[in-house]
Protein backbone atom coordinates (compact mmCIF):
# COMPACT_ATOMS: atom_id res chain seq x y z
CA UNK A 1 0.00 0.00 0.00
CA UNK A 2 2.67 2.48 1.06
CA UNK A 3 4.59 1.72 -2.08
CA UNK A 4 1.47 2.12 -4.16
CA UNK A 5 0.61 5.46 -2.68
CA UNK A 6 4.16 6.60 -3.28
CA UNK A 7 3.77 5.71 -6.94
CA UNK A 8 0.77 7.96 -7.24
CA UNK A 9 1.97 11.49 -7.68
CA UNK A 10 0.49 14.01 -5.29
CA UNK A 11 0.02 16.89 -7.67
CA UNK A 12 -3.20 16.82 -9.64
CA UNK A 13 -2.39 16.46 -13.31
CA UNK A 14 -5.33 17.48 -15.44
CA UNK A 15 -5.94 15.33 -18.49
CA UNK A 16 -7.11 17.49 -21.28
CA UNK A 17 -7.98 16.71 -24.86
CA UNK A 18 -4.66 17.95 -26.18
CA UNK A 19 -1.55 16.21 -27.44
CA UNK A 20 -0.20 13.29 -25.51
CA UNK A 21 3.04 11.40 -26.01
CA UNK A 22 3.22 9.49 -29.25
CA UNK A 23 3.85 6.02 -27.79
CA UNK A 24 1.00 4.36 -25.90
CA UNK A 25 1.98 2.24 -22.93
CA UNK A 26 0.36 -0.95 -21.77
CA UNK A 27 -0.18 -2.75 -18.49
CA UNK A 28 -1.98 -6.08 -18.27
CA UNK A 29 -2.42 -7.91 -14.98
CA UNK A 30 -4.40 -11.03 -14.10
CA UNK A 31 -5.40 -12.88 -10.96
CA UNK A 32 -7.09 -16.22 -10.38
CA UNK A 33 -9.78 -16.10 -7.72
CA UNK A 34 -11.35 -19.07 -6.00
CA UNK A 35 -14.87 -17.73 -6.30
CA UNK A 36 -17.75 -17.98 -8.69
CA UNK A 37 -17.45 -15.64 -11.73
CA UNK A 38 -20.90 -14.16 -11.06
CA UNK A 39 -19.83 -13.16 -7.57
CA UNK A 40 -16.57 -11.63 -8.76
CA UNK A 41 -18.29 -9.81 -11.62
CA UNK A 42 -20.83 -8.33 -9.19
CA UNK A 43 -17.92 -6.69 -7.32
CA UNK A 44 -16.12 -5.54 -10.47
CA UNK A 45 -19.16 -4.05 -12.21
CA UNK A 46 -20.17 -2.06 -9.14
CA UNK A 47 -18.67 1.14 -10.57
CA UNK A 48 -19.79 3.28 -7.63
CA UNK A 49 -18.16 1.18 -4.93
CA UNK A 50 -14.50 0.69 -5.79
CA UNK A 51 -13.59 1.18 -2.11
CA UNK A 52 -15.17 -2.23 -1.46
CA UNK A 53 -12.24 -3.96 -3.08
CA UNK A 54 -9.47 -1.50 -3.96
CA UNK A 55 -7.22 -0.89 -0.93
CA UNK A 56 -6.01 2.53 -2.09
CA UNK A 57 -9.53 3.95 -2.38
CA UNK A 58 -11.13 5.57 0.67
CA UNK A 59 -14.45 6.45 -0.93
CA UNK A 60 -16.28 6.53 -4.27
CA UNK A 61 -18.81 9.16 -5.26
CA UNK A 62 -20.99 8.26 -8.22
CA UNK A 63 -22.53 10.92 -10.43
CA UNK A 64 -24.36 11.25 -13.72
CA UNK A 65 -23.77 14.09 -16.18
CA UNK A 66 -25.43 14.40 -19.58
CA UNK A 67 -26.44 10.76 -19.42
CA UNK A 68 -22.88 9.61 -18.72
CA UNK A 69 -21.73 7.96 -15.49
CA UNK A 70 -18.69 9.20 -13.58
CA UNK A 71 -17.05 8.40 -10.27
CA UNK A 72 -14.81 10.47 -8.05
CA UNK A 73 -12.33 8.30 -6.18
CA UNK A 74 -10.84 9.74 -3.03
CA UNK A 75 -7.61 7.98 -2.23
CA UNK A 76 -6.39 6.99 1.23
CA UNK A 77 -3.09 8.69 0.58
CA UNK A 78 -4.79 11.92 -0.48
CA UNK A 79 -5.78 13.13 -3.90
CA UNK A 80 -8.60 12.11 -6.18
CA UNK A 81 -9.15 10.43 -9.52
CA UNK A 82 -12.17 11.32 -11.66
CA UNK A 83 -13.25 8.51 -13.98
CA UNK A 84 -15.86 8.01 -16.67
CA UNK A 85 -17.70 4.74 -17.18
CA UNK A 86 -17.54 3.68 -20.83
CA UNK A 87 -19.58 0.48 -20.77
CA UNK A 88 -20.67 -2.48 -18.68
CA UNK A 89 -21.14 -5.66 -20.67
CA UNK A 90 -22.80 -8.38 -18.56
CA UNK A 91 -22.64 -11.01 -21.32
CA UNK A 92 -18.85 -10.70 -21.69
CA UNK A 93 -18.35 -9.60 -18.06
CA UNK A 94 -16.33 -6.62 -19.25
CA UNK A 95 -16.25 -3.12 -17.78
CA UNK A 96 -14.63 -0.24 -19.66
CA UNK A 97 -13.71 3.10 -18.14
CA UNK A 98 -11.33 6.00 -18.61
CA UNK A 99 -9.66 8.59 -16.42
CA UNK A 100 -10.85 12.16 -16.89
CA UNK A 101 -8.35 13.64 -14.47
CA UNK A 102 -6.51 12.71 -11.34
CA UNK A 103 -3.30 12.05 -9.46
CA UNK A 104 -2.03 9.12 -11.53
CA UNK A 105 0.95 10.27 -13.62
CA UNK A 106 -0.69 9.20 -16.89
CA UNK A 107 -2.41 10.82 -19.87
CA UNK A 108 -5.22 9.58 -22.11
CA UNK A 109 -5.77 6.53 -19.92
CA UNK A 110 -8.37 3.98 -20.92
CA UNK A 111 -8.92 0.62 -19.38
CA UNK A 112 -11.05 -2.48 -19.14
CA UNK A 113 -11.54 -5.25 -16.61
CA UNK A 114 -12.83 -8.67 -17.61
CA UNK A 115 -13.98 -11.63 -15.54
CA UNK A 116 -13.76 -15.08 -17.08
CA UNK A 117 -14.67 -18.50 -15.71
CA UNK A 118 -11.78 -20.82 -14.88
CA UNK A 119 -9.15 -22.14 -15.00
CA UNK A 120 -10.65 -24.52 -12.39
CA UNK A 121 -14.29 -25.21 -11.58
CA UNK A 122 -15.77 -22.45 -9.43
CA UNK A 123 -12.79 -20.19 -10.19
CA UNK A 124 -12.54 -16.84 -11.92
CA UNK A 125 -9.79 -15.10 -13.80
CA UNK A 126 -9.83 -11.33 -13.62
CA UNK A 127 -7.77 -9.35 -16.13
CA UNK A 128 -7.18 -5.62 -15.84
CA UNK A 129 -5.80 -3.86 -18.89
CA UNK A 130 -4.73 -0.27 -19.37
CA UNK A 131 -3.56 1.74 -22.34
CA UNK A 132 -2.22 5.20 -21.61
CA UNK A 133 0.53 7.71 -22.29
CA UNK A 134 3.15 9.39 -20.17
CA UNK A 135 2.33 12.85 -18.82
CA UNK A 136 5.10 14.77 -20.55
CA UNK A 137 4.02 15.83 -23.98
CA UNK A 138 7.14 17.25 -25.56
CA UNK A 139 10.52 16.19 -26.83
CA UNK A 140 13.18 14.91 -24.41
CA UNK A 141 14.54 15.64 -21.89
CA UNK A 142 11.56 14.31 -19.99
CA UNK A 143 11.16 15.59 -16.42
CA UNK A 144 11.38 12.95 -13.70
CA UNK A 145 8.01 11.50 -12.74
CA UNK A 146 6.46 12.32 -16.11
CA UNK A 147 8.12 9.62 -18.21
CA UNK A 148 6.88 6.28 -19.53
CA UNK A 149 8.38 4.36 -16.63
CA UNK A 150 6.60 6.47 -13.98
CA UNK A 151 3.29 5.98 -15.77
CA UNK A 152 3.78 2.21 -16.10
CA UNK A 153 4.90 1.84 -12.47
CA UNK A 154 1.92 3.75 -11.13
CA UNK A 155 -0.63 1.79 -13.16
CA UNK A 156 1.08 -1.51 -12.32
CA UNK A 157 0.90 -0.58 -8.64
CA UNK A 158 -2.82 0.21 -8.86
CA UNK A 159 -3.60 -3.05 -10.67
CA UNK A 160 -1.45 -5.32 -8.47
CA UNK A 161 -2.83 -3.93 -5.21
CA UNK A 162 -6.39 -3.92 -6.54
CA UNK A 163 -6.39 -7.43 -7.90
CA UNK A 164 -4.72 -8.88 -4.80
CA UNK A 165 -7.37 -7.33 -2.58
CA UNK A 166 -10.21 -8.22 -4.95
CA UNK A 167 -9.11 -11.82 -4.54
CA UNK A 168 -9.17 -11.46 -0.75
CA UNK A 169 -12.59 -9.85 -0.70
CA UNK A 170 -14.15 -12.28 -3.18
CA UNK A 171 -12.72 -15.32 -1.43
CA UNK A 172 -13.74 -13.93 1.94
CA UNK A 173 -16.82 -16.07 2.47
CA UNK B 1 42.57 -8.90 -79.96
CA UNK B 2 39.23 -7.13 -79.82
CA UNK B 3 38.53 -4.33 -82.20
CA UNK B 4 36.47 -1.46 -80.98
CA UNK B 5 34.34 -1.73 -84.09
CA UNK B 6 33.13 -5.18 -83.11
CA UNK B 7 31.36 -3.91 -80.01
CA UNK B 8 28.31 -2.43 -81.73
CA UNK B 9 27.96 -5.71 -83.58
CA UNK B 10 27.84 -7.61 -80.32
CA UNK B 11 25.60 -5.08 -78.57
CA UNK B 12 23.01 -5.12 -81.29
CA UNK B 13 21.80 -8.73 -81.00
CA UNK B 14 22.07 -8.46 -77.20
CA UNK B 15 19.30 -5.88 -76.93
CA UNK B 16 16.30 -8.14 -77.68
CA UNK B 17 17.85 -10.81 -75.48
CA UNK B 18 18.10 -8.38 -72.55
CA UNK B 19 14.50 -7.31 -73.00
CA UNK B 20 13.45 -10.94 -73.01
CA UNK B 21 15.51 -11.64 -69.89
CA UNK B 22 14.07 -8.62 -68.09
CA UNK B 23 10.52 -9.70 -68.90
CA UNK B 24 11.27 -13.23 -67.82
CA UNK B 25 12.82 -12.26 -64.49
CA UNK B 26 10.01 -9.87 -63.59
CA UNK B 27 7.58 -12.68 -64.38
CA UNK B 28 9.37 -14.92 -61.94
CA UNK B 29 9.46 -12.20 -59.34
CA UNK B 30 5.75 -11.64 -59.75
CA UNK B 31 4.71 -15.26 -59.53
CA UNK B 32 6.98 -16.04 -56.59
CA UNK B 33 6.10 -12.97 -54.54
CA UNK B 34 2.47 -12.28 -55.36
CA UNK B 35 1.23 -9.51 -53.12
CA UNK B 36 4.60 -8.52 -51.81
CA UNK B 37 5.45 -7.89 -48.18
CA UNK B 38 4.04 -6.21 -45.10
CA UNK B 39 6.38 -4.27 -42.81
CA UNK B 40 4.97 -4.18 -39.29
CA UNK B 41 6.50 -1.82 -36.73
CA UNK B 42 6.53 -3.23 -33.20
CA UNK B 43 6.70 -0.44 -30.65
CA UNK B 44 7.25 -2.69 -27.61
CA UNK B 45 10.50 -4.32 -28.62
CA UNK B 46 11.79 -1.96 -31.32
CA UNK B 47 11.54 -4.29 -34.28
CA UNK B 48 9.91 -4.54 -37.69
CA UNK B 49 8.29 -7.86 -38.65
CA UNK B 50 8.36 -8.65 -42.36
CA UNK B 51 5.37 -10.72 -43.52
CA UNK B 52 5.50 -12.49 -46.88
CA UNK B 53 1.99 -11.96 -48.18
CA UNK B 54 2.13 -15.06 -50.38
CA UNK B 55 2.52 -17.34 -47.36
CA UNK B 56 1.42 -15.00 -44.54
CA UNK B 57 4.56 -15.99 -42.66
CA UNK B 58 6.88 -13.67 -40.78
CA UNK B 59 10.12 -14.12 -42.71
CA UNK B 60 12.28 -11.58 -40.89
CA UNK B 61 12.44 -9.50 -37.73
CA UNK B 62 14.57 -6.39 -38.03
CA UNK B 63 15.85 -4.32 -35.12
CA UNK B 64 15.18 -0.62 -35.58
CA UNK B 65 15.21 2.50 -33.36
CA UNK B 66 13.20 3.16 -30.19
CA UNK B 67 9.39 2.93 -30.39
CA UNK B 68 8.91 2.45 -34.13
CA UNK B 69 5.52 3.58 -35.44
CA UNK B 70 5.29 4.85 -39.03
CA UNK B 71 6.04 2.82 -42.15
CA UNK B 72 6.62 3.84 -45.77
CA UNK B 73 7.91 1.38 -48.32
CA UNK B 74 9.01 1.41 -51.96
CA UNK B 75 9.54 -1.60 -54.21
CA UNK B 76 11.20 0.67 -56.77
CA UNK B 77 13.86 1.72 -54.27
CA UNK B 78 13.99 -1.59 -52.43
CA UNK B 79 13.68 0.45 -49.23
CA UNK B 80 11.41 0.65 -46.23
CA UNK B 81 11.48 3.69 -43.97
CA UNK B 82 10.44 3.50 -40.31
CA UNK B 83 9.84 6.42 -37.95
CA UNK B 84 11.18 5.79 -34.45
CA UNK B 85 9.30 8.32 -32.40
CA UNK B 86 11.12 7.86 -29.09
CA UNK B 87 14.41 7.23 -30.86
CA UNK B 88 13.91 10.50 -32.75
CA UNK B 89 15.15 8.90 -35.95
CA UNK B 90 14.28 7.14 -39.18
CA UNK B 91 15.50 3.60 -39.85
CA UNK B 92 16.24 2.90 -43.50
CA UNK B 93 15.76 -0.78 -44.30
CA UNK B 94 17.13 -2.57 -47.34
CA UNK B 95 14.00 -4.53 -48.16
CA UNK B 96 15.84 -7.08 -50.27
CA UNK B 97 18.15 -8.13 -47.47
CA UNK B 98 16.04 -7.14 -44.44
CA UNK B 99 18.89 -5.10 -43.06
CA UNK B 100 19.00 -1.62 -41.60
CA UNK B 101 21.26 0.50 -43.77
CA UNK B 102 21.06 3.64 -41.69
CA UNK B 103 19.41 5.21 -38.67
CA UNK B 104 18.98 8.84 -39.56
CA UNK B 105 18.70 11.08 -36.47
CA UNK B 106 16.09 13.84 -36.54
CA UNK B 107 15.68 16.77 -34.24
CA UNK B 108 12.02 16.14 -33.43
CA UNK B 109 9.69 13.18 -32.93
CA UNK B 110 8.69 11.57 -36.24
CA UNK B 111 5.37 9.71 -36.46
CA UNK B 112 3.62 9.82 -39.84
CA UNK B 113 5.64 8.95 -42.94
CA UNK B 114 4.84 8.66 -46.65
CA UNK B 115 6.62 8.43 -49.99
CA UNK B 116 5.83 10.32 -53.16
CA UNK B 117 4.57 7.98 -55.94
CA UNK B 118 7.88 8.34 -57.79
CA UNK B 119 9.72 7.41 -54.55
CA UNK B 120 11.91 10.50 -54.87
CA UNK B 121 10.62 12.28 -51.78
CA UNK B 122 10.06 10.98 -48.28
CA UNK B 123 7.66 13.02 -46.16
CA UNK B 124 7.84 12.84 -42.38
CA UNK B 125 5.45 14.38 -39.84
CA UNK B 126 7.01 15.75 -36.69
CA UNK B 127 4.52 15.25 -33.86
CA UNK B 128 5.80 17.83 -31.41
CA UNK B 129 7.40 20.42 -33.64
CA UNK B 130 4.29 20.76 -35.81
CA UNK B 131 6.09 20.52 -39.11
CA UNK B 132 6.52 18.32 -42.14
CA UNK B 133 9.91 17.37 -43.50
CA UNK B 134 10.48 16.48 -47.15
CA UNK B 135 13.62 14.39 -47.60
CA UNK B 136 15.27 13.56 -50.89
CA UNK B 137 15.48 9.74 -50.93
CA UNK B 138 18.65 9.94 -53.02
CA UNK B 139 20.28 12.09 -50.33
CA UNK B 140 18.45 12.13 -47.02
CA UNK B 141 20.44 15.11 -45.80
CA UNK B 142 18.57 17.22 -48.38
CA UNK B 143 15.55 18.34 -46.39
CA UNK B 144 12.82 20.91 -46.86
CA UNK B 145 10.24 21.77 -44.19
CA UNK B 146 6.83 23.37 -43.79
CA UNK B 147 5.07 24.27 -40.56
CA UNK B 148 1.57 22.82 -40.31
CA UNK B 149 -1.14 22.49 -37.66
CA UNK B 150 -0.76 20.98 -34.21
CA UNK B 151 0.44 17.39 -33.81
CA UNK B 152 0.56 16.32 -37.47
CA UNK B 153 -0.18 12.60 -37.61
CA UNK B 154 -1.19 10.71 -40.77
CA UNK B 155 0.19 11.92 -44.10
CA UNK B 156 -0.41 10.74 -47.66
CA UNK B 157 0.62 11.95 -51.14
CA UNK B 158 -1.72 12.40 -54.13
CA UNK B 159 -1.17 9.97 -57.06
CA UNK B 160 0.32 12.77 -59.19
CA UNK B 161 2.71 13.64 -56.38
CA UNK B 162 1.68 17.29 -56.38
CA UNK B 163 -0.15 17.39 -53.08
CA UNK B 164 0.54 16.12 -49.61
CA UNK B 165 -2.36 15.68 -47.20
CA UNK B 166 -1.68 16.05 -43.48
CA UNK B 167 -4.01 15.17 -40.59
CA UNK B 168 -3.39 17.82 -37.94
CA UNK B 169 -4.59 15.92 -34.92
CA UNK B 170 -4.83 18.74 -32.44
CA UNK B 171 -6.06 21.33 -34.95
CA UNK B 172 -8.93 19.11 -36.13
CA UNK B 173 -8.19 19.71 -39.79
CA UNK B 174 -6.47 18.31 -42.83
CA UNK B 175 -3.85 20.48 -44.52
CA UNK B 176 -3.15 20.30 -48.24
CA UNK B 177 0.46 21.08 -49.03
CA UNK B 178 1.83 21.85 -52.46
CA UNK B 179 4.84 19.54 -52.62
CA UNK B 180 6.77 21.69 -55.12
CA UNK B 181 6.66 24.88 -53.04
CA UNK B 182 6.12 23.18 -49.64
CA UNK B 183 3.37 25.68 -48.87
CA UNK B 184 -0.02 25.04 -47.31
CA UNK B 185 -2.66 25.67 -49.98
CA UNK B 186 -5.73 24.82 -47.93
CA UNK B 187 -6.91 23.56 -44.57
CA UNK B 188 -10.12 21.54 -44.38
CA UNK B 189 -11.98 21.19 -41.08
CA UNK B 190 -12.75 17.59 -40.14
CA UNK B 191 -13.83 15.85 -36.91
CA UNK B 192 -12.07 15.80 -33.55
CA UNK B 193 -8.51 14.43 -33.51
CA UNK B 194 -7.91 13.24 -37.06
CA UNK B 195 -5.17 10.61 -37.00
CA UNK B 196 -4.96 8.21 -39.96
CA UNK B 197 -5.50 9.18 -43.60
CA UNK B 198 -6.49 7.10 -46.62
CA UNK B 199 -6.74 7.99 -50.30
CA UNK B 200 -8.47 6.24 -53.19
CA UNK B 201 -6.09 5.08 -55.91
CA UNK B 202 -7.49 7.66 -58.33
CA UNK B 203 -6.84 10.35 -55.73
CA UNK B 204 -10.44 11.60 -55.76
CA UNK B 205 -11.50 10.60 -52.27
CA UNK B 206 -9.54 11.35 -49.15
CA UNK B 207 -10.46 9.86 -45.76
CA UNK B 208 -9.53 11.18 -42.33
CA UNK B 209 -10.20 9.13 -39.20
CA UNK B 210 -11.45 11.22 -36.26
CA UNK B 211 -10.36 9.53 -33.05
CA UNK B 212 -12.49 11.53 -30.60
CA UNK B 213 -15.54 11.86 -32.86
CA UNK B 214 -15.66 8.11 -33.60
CA UNK B 215 -16.07 8.96 -37.27
CA UNK B 216 -14.46 9.17 -40.68
CA UNK B 217 -14.49 12.34 -42.78
CA UNK B 218 -14.85 11.60 -46.50
CA UNK B 219 -13.30 14.48 -48.41
CA UNK B 220 -13.81 15.08 -52.12
CA UNK B 221 -10.34 16.21 -53.21
CA UNK B 222 -11.76 18.32 -56.09
CA UNK B 223 -14.57 20.18 -54.31
CA UNK B 224 -13.27 19.73 -50.72
CA UNK B 225 -16.78 18.84 -49.65
CA UNK B 226 -16.79 16.73 -46.48
CA UNK B 227 -19.22 13.97 -45.49
CA UNK B 228 -18.99 12.19 -42.16
CA UNK B 229 -19.67 8.55 -41.29
CA UNK B 230 -19.85 7.13 -37.76
CA UNK B 231 -17.63 4.16 -36.99
CA UNK B 232 -16.60 2.30 -33.80
CA UNK B 233 -14.86 3.51 -30.65
CA UNK B 234 -11.62 5.47 -30.85
CA UNK B 235 -10.90 4.77 -34.52
CA UNK B 236 -7.34 5.24 -35.76
CA UNK B 237 -6.58 4.30 -39.34
CA UNK B 238 -8.20 3.67 -42.71
CA UNK B 239 -7.39 1.89 -45.96
CA UNK B 240 -9.17 1.92 -49.33
CA UNK B 241 -10.04 -1.03 -51.60
CA UNK B 242 -8.57 -1.31 -55.10
CA UNK B 243 -11.60 0.17 -56.88
CA UNK B 244 -12.27 2.68 -54.12
CA UNK B 245 -15.75 1.34 -53.40
CA UNK B 246 -14.97 0.36 -49.82
CA UNK B 247 -12.94 1.63 -46.91
CA UNK B 248 -11.82 -0.24 -43.81
CA UNK B 249 -11.36 1.52 -40.45
CA UNK B 250 -9.66 0.22 -37.30
CA UNK B 251 -11.59 0.88 -34.09
CA UNK B 252 -8.96 0.71 -31.37
CA UNK B 253 -11.37 0.50 -28.46
CA UNK B 254 -13.93 -1.82 -30.07
CA UNK B 255 -11.31 -4.33 -31.27
CA UNK B 256 -12.80 -4.47 -34.75
CA UNK B 257 -12.74 -3.07 -38.27
CA UNK B 258 -15.66 -1.15 -39.79
CA UNK B 259 -16.18 -1.87 -43.49
CA UNK B 260 -17.86 1.06 -45.23
CA UNK B 261 -19.53 1.13 -48.61
CA UNK B 262 -18.44 4.48 -50.03
CA UNK B 263 -21.37 4.99 -52.43
CA UNK B 264 -23.95 4.21 -49.75
CA UNK B 265 -21.90 6.01 -47.09
CA UNK B 266 -22.69 3.38 -44.53
CA UNK B 267 -21.07 0.63 -42.50
CA UNK B 268 -21.87 -2.68 -44.19
CA UNK B 269 -19.83 -5.01 -41.99
CA UNK B 270 -17.96 -5.08 -38.69
CA UNK B 271 -15.08 -7.54 -38.54
CA UNK B 272 -13.72 -8.55 -35.11
CA UNK B 273 -9.90 -8.49 -35.08
CA UNK B 274 -7.27 -8.43 -32.30
CA UNK B 275 -7.01 -6.03 -29.37
CA UNK B 276 -6.46 -2.31 -30.04
CA UNK B 277 -6.12 -2.53 -33.83
CA UNK B 278 -4.09 0.38 -35.25
CA UNK B 279 -2.44 0.29 -38.69
CA UNK B 280 -4.36 -1.10 -41.67
CA UNK B 281 -3.36 -1.62 -45.32
CA UNK B 282 -4.96 -3.12 -48.40
CA UNK B 283 -3.15 -5.88 -50.31
CA UNK B 284 -4.29 -5.18 -53.87
CA UNK B 285 -2.68 -8.30 -55.37
CA UNK B 286 -4.53 -10.72 -53.10
CA UNK B 287 -7.54 -8.59 -52.13
CA UNK B 288 -6.88 -8.85 -48.44
CA UNK B 289 -6.74 -6.37 -45.59
CA UNK B 290 -3.93 -6.47 -43.03
CA UNK B 291 -4.47 -5.04 -39.54
CA UNK B 292 -1.81 -4.55 -36.85
CA UNK B 293 -3.15 -5.32 -33.36
CA UNK B 294 -1.26 -3.30 -30.75
CA UNK B 295 -2.55 -5.16 -27.74
CA UNK B 296 -2.37 -8.73 -29.06
CA UNK B 297 1.03 -8.47 -30.79
CA UNK B 298 -0.50 -9.85 -33.97
CA UNK B 299 -1.64 -8.99 -37.48
CA UNK B 300 -5.18 -9.91 -38.57
CA UNK B 301 -5.83 -10.82 -42.20
CA UNK B 302 -9.29 -10.09 -43.62
CA UNK B 303 -10.56 -11.51 -46.92
CA UNK B 304 -11.94 -8.47 -48.73
CA UNK B 305 -14.32 -10.59 -50.84
CA UNK B 306 -16.42 -11.61 -47.84
CA UNK B 307 -15.09 -9.46 -44.97
CA UNK B 308 -14.13 -12.50 -42.91
CA UNK B 309 -11.11 -12.81 -40.69
CA UNK B 310 -9.03 -15.52 -42.36
CA UNK B 311 -5.78 -15.53 -40.41
CA UNK B 312 -3.98 -14.14 -37.39
CA UNK B 313 -0.21 -13.81 -37.62
CA UNK B 314 1.95 -13.49 -34.50
CA UNK B 315 4.32 -10.53 -34.83
CA UNK B 316 6.20 -8.78 -32.02
CA UNK B 317 5.31 -6.56 -29.09
CA UNK B 318 2.78 -3.77 -29.61
CA UNK B 319 2.42 -3.79 -33.39
CA UNK B 320 1.40 -0.41 -34.82
CA UNK B 321 2.23 -0.25 -38.55
CA UNK B 322 1.08 3.33 -39.05
CA UNK B 323 0.97 4.19 -42.75
CA UNK B 324 0.97 2.28 -46.00
CA UNK B 325 2.98 -0.69 -44.82
CA UNK B 326 2.52 -3.08 -47.76
CA UNK B 327 5.24 -3.18 -50.40
CA UNK B 328 3.74 -4.41 -53.63
CA UNK B 329 6.11 -6.35 -55.81
CA UNK B 330 7.32 -4.36 -58.81
CA UNK B 331 6.29 -5.93 -62.07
Amino acid sequence: MKKLLALIALAVIPLTATAHGPSPQKVEKSVTIKADPAKVWALVKDFGNLQKWHPAVASTKLETKDGETYRLLTLKGGGTIYEKLRSIDDADMKLKYEIVEGVLPVADYNSFITVKAGPGAGESTVTWVGRFYRVYKLNPPIPPGQDDESAINAVTGVYDAGLANLKKVAEGN
Amino acid sequence: MIHITTIPQIRFPLKPLLILLAAFSSCIAWSCQAGGFAYISNQGNNTVSVIDLASNQVIASIEVGKAPVGVATSAALGRTYITNVDGQSISVIDSQHYKVLQELPLHGSPVGIALSPDSKTLFVADWFEDKILALDTADLTQQRTVNVGKAPAGIIVSPDGKQLYVANRDSNDVAIIDTASMQIVKRIAVGEHPFGLGLSRDGKQLYAVNVYSNSVSMIDTQTHQVNTIKVGEHPYCVTVSTDGSRIYVTNTQSDNVSVIDVAQQKVISIVPVGGYPEGISFDHANQRVYVANWFDNTVSVIDASNNKLVQTIATDKQSRAFGQFIQETAH
